[in-house]
This record gives C-alpha cells, structure tokens and sequence, in this order.
C-alpha cells in the first residue's frame, strides 16, 4: 500500500520515495483533527465554538492577537457581502470593504470594545440591500458588537444599529427637531420611516 | 500642569466646567463619500461598557478646571493628562469637549438627571489606575440609545483631533 502524507509546510503531498518526510497515519489523523477544531474555534462565533464543544473536542483558550482577530472580522464581513454583492450598486462593495478596513483597523482599535458579530454584518447588508436605498451610509461600532450605519443629509440625520437576527434599530433626528426611534425587523422598515421621507437619506438627487 | 482646583473627591464638578472623554476611530462618524473624514462623534462612544459581564458605574472624563489657566490651557491639560491614563490614545482618535452644564441641562430636558462629580484616581475601586488628578465621573447615565445619540449631537459634538496633541 502507498501511503501519500501531507508536508505541514508547503501544503503539497509528499510520496512515499522521500521515506523521512512521511507523516504515521495516527499521527496525520491527529493533526488534521486538530486542524479542524482550530478551525472551529477561530472563526469564532459562538455557534462554532459550540460545534467543537457538543463533539466533544477539547476548547483550546483563544491566544489570537487582537491585529489577528480584527483580521477575522474584517474576513467575515467580506465573506457576509458575498451572497448581496450582486444586489449592491456599481462600486459600493469595493468601498464598504474600504470603509469596513478602516473602522477594524487594529492600530485604532479600542481593545476593550467587543467585536462585530457576524450575524451584525447579515442585518446590515440585508438593509443596504433593501429597495429604494441608493445612497451608501457611513459606518461605525456599537461597542457592543454591531455595526451601526447612519445616512446624513444636512442637518437631518438617520443612525441604525444592525443587531442580529435582521433587527434595525434606528434613531431619527430632523432638521427642526423632530425625533423619532424605533425597532423593526429590517423587512419593514422601510414602512416604518415612510412618515419621515426617507428619501432624504436613501435617495441620489 | 499645576492644580488649582481646591474640591475634594465626590464633590460635584462645577457647571462652568468643561468635560473631555477620548473618543475611538471606530466611534466616530464619517463622511458617507470618504470613510477617513470625521464628521461628528456617535453616540455610543458615551455609552457604559462592559467588562467581564460588569457594567462600569459610571463613565469616565476628564476635567479642564482642575488645572489653572484660561479654557484653552485647562482643556490642554486635561487633553494632556490622557498620556497617564489607562486608555491608549490613537493617532485617529478625539476628544469630545463638552461643558457640564449643557450635558446636564441636555439630558434633563429629557428627564434624564445626571451626577457629575470629582473622582481623581486611583481610587479605592480602580487601585491599579494610573495617577489621574483631573478624572470625573458622570453617574446615573445608563441611558438608552436614543439619549445617546441626542449628547453627541448636542452637548458632546465638539471634538478636537488627538494628533493636535500627541505625536504619534
């Protein structure tokens, strides 16, 4: 029987003629079962971390940097993005992922704020998405792990938290001073802003 | 830097005052064309954080009276005091200047009654806290979003850039 082990570094089979670089079989079982938990529990969340526990995998302590772990979750926003790309406007993803770069950068980082869930980014590309929203919003953090966009139009101003599970929060302030805030499942809210002519926001020219 | 102030811990920090609290990158608003242009400061960046599942009991600034001079030169100070502090000031990041009064009077008008009082540290609670002579801390401010979101655009919307204090 041929055995075809695995070279760790260049990720390229190595053959049996090349007797010192194969890897026992156990010993190759072991690491790509290690490499699957790793996996796991880096992407993070805390679904994934529950996938390693409920099989009986050992929780190994997250020991990622907050540079390796802002990389994640500037990853996990573009991988987010996919599925909406082809429903964006000419131009848009290139610059979400250009402003999403900027507000993870990890030399700004405030270490004790948490991190963006990824289940955020769904609600937020699920609102940029909506019809009748043609103009791109300005981004920043909740502290408490969404992503918030807000839309300004001179002295009117929309800010909406995107928290998981297609939730919007918005807060509304109108020229003159009317406020207004809420929560809606993304799907209506749209609906919700009708009395306060979105258009304002969402709308070029 | 030279302190003039004569209150003693817990007193109530003078309405006259002005409050200084570091705002991050990623709490600050952009322009929607261009992510790099600062247009204003979110309201979340005066929202209480949590730390190992603990609220923190009050939110944490600095306070230009504590120092002499006219306001330019108490506000300079108490800018400069942050390079003591805890926090880690970022090349990118501000500081939200708000005078006390109209934080107070900005969230009572919305029912909202806040404490703003002197807290110099470190204290008996935060032991291991760097020497901060100038810290306050404004209380009973567990507000919503919505309060929030009217402070930084009402009260606390002045900022001014950290680079125009610390060199980086």
């Amino acid at each position: 029987m041929r055995y075809v082990a695995w070279n760790e570094k260049t990720t390229t089979p190595v053959f049996p003629s090349d007797e010192k670089n194969i890897v026992p079989k156990a010993a190759l079982a072991e690491s790509i079962s290690q490499k699957v938990m790793d996996t796991a529990l880096r992407v993070g969340t805390g679904s994934d971390a529950n996938f390693a526990a409920t099989r009986g995998m050992k929780k190994v302590p997250s020991a990622r940097s907050l540079a390796e772990q802002l990389f994640d979750s500037r990853a996990i926003f573009k991988q987010t993005a996919s599925p909406y790309s082809m429903h964006l406007p000419d131009g848009w993803r290139g610059r979400l992922f250009a402003q999403i770069d900027s507000m993870l950068d990890s030399d700004e980082w405030d270490a004790d704020d948490r991190l963006i869930a990824r289940e955020s980014y769904v609600t937020f590309f699920k609102l940029i998405t909506l019809r009748g929203i043609h103009i791109r919003p300005a981004i920043a953090n909740s502290g408490t792990g969404n992503i918030i966009a807000t839309w300004r139009d001179g002295n009117s101003s929309l800010v909406i938290e995107c928290k998981p599970h297609s939730i919007a929060r918005w807060i509304l302030s109108i020229e003159g001073g009317e406020k207004n805030a809420g929560e809606a499942p993304v799907a209506l809210l749209l609906d919700r802003l009708s009395g306060y002519k979105p258009e304002r926001w969402f709308d070029v020219g | 830097m030279t302190s003039v102030s004569s209150l003693k811990r817990h007193d109530p920090i003078p309405d006259g005052g002005m409050l200084i609290r570091w705002v991050p990158w990623s709490k600050l608003e952009k322009a929607q064309d261009d992510p790099e242009r600062v247009v204003g400061v979110m309201g979340s960046a005066f929202q209480l954080r949590e730390k190992d599942g603990v609220k923190e009991p009050y939110l944490s600034a600095n306070w230009s009276g504590h120092f002499g001079g006219d306001h330019h030169e108490g506000v300079t100070s108490a800018i400069l005091q942050f390079e003591n502090c805890s926090i880690q000031v970022k090349k990118k990041s501000v500081f939200a200047v708000g005078r006390v009064e109209h934080i107070k009077s900005e969230l009572l008008s919305k029912g909202k009654k806040i404490r703003v009082y002197y807290a110099p540290m470190p204290d008996s609670s935060c032991p291991d806290e760097p020497h901060n002579p100038c810290h306050v801390a404004v209380s009973q401010i567990d507000i919503g979003d919505e309060l929030l979101e009217a402070l930084s655009r009402g009260a606390w919307k002045y900022y001014v850039p950290a680079t125009d204090y610390f060199n980086f």
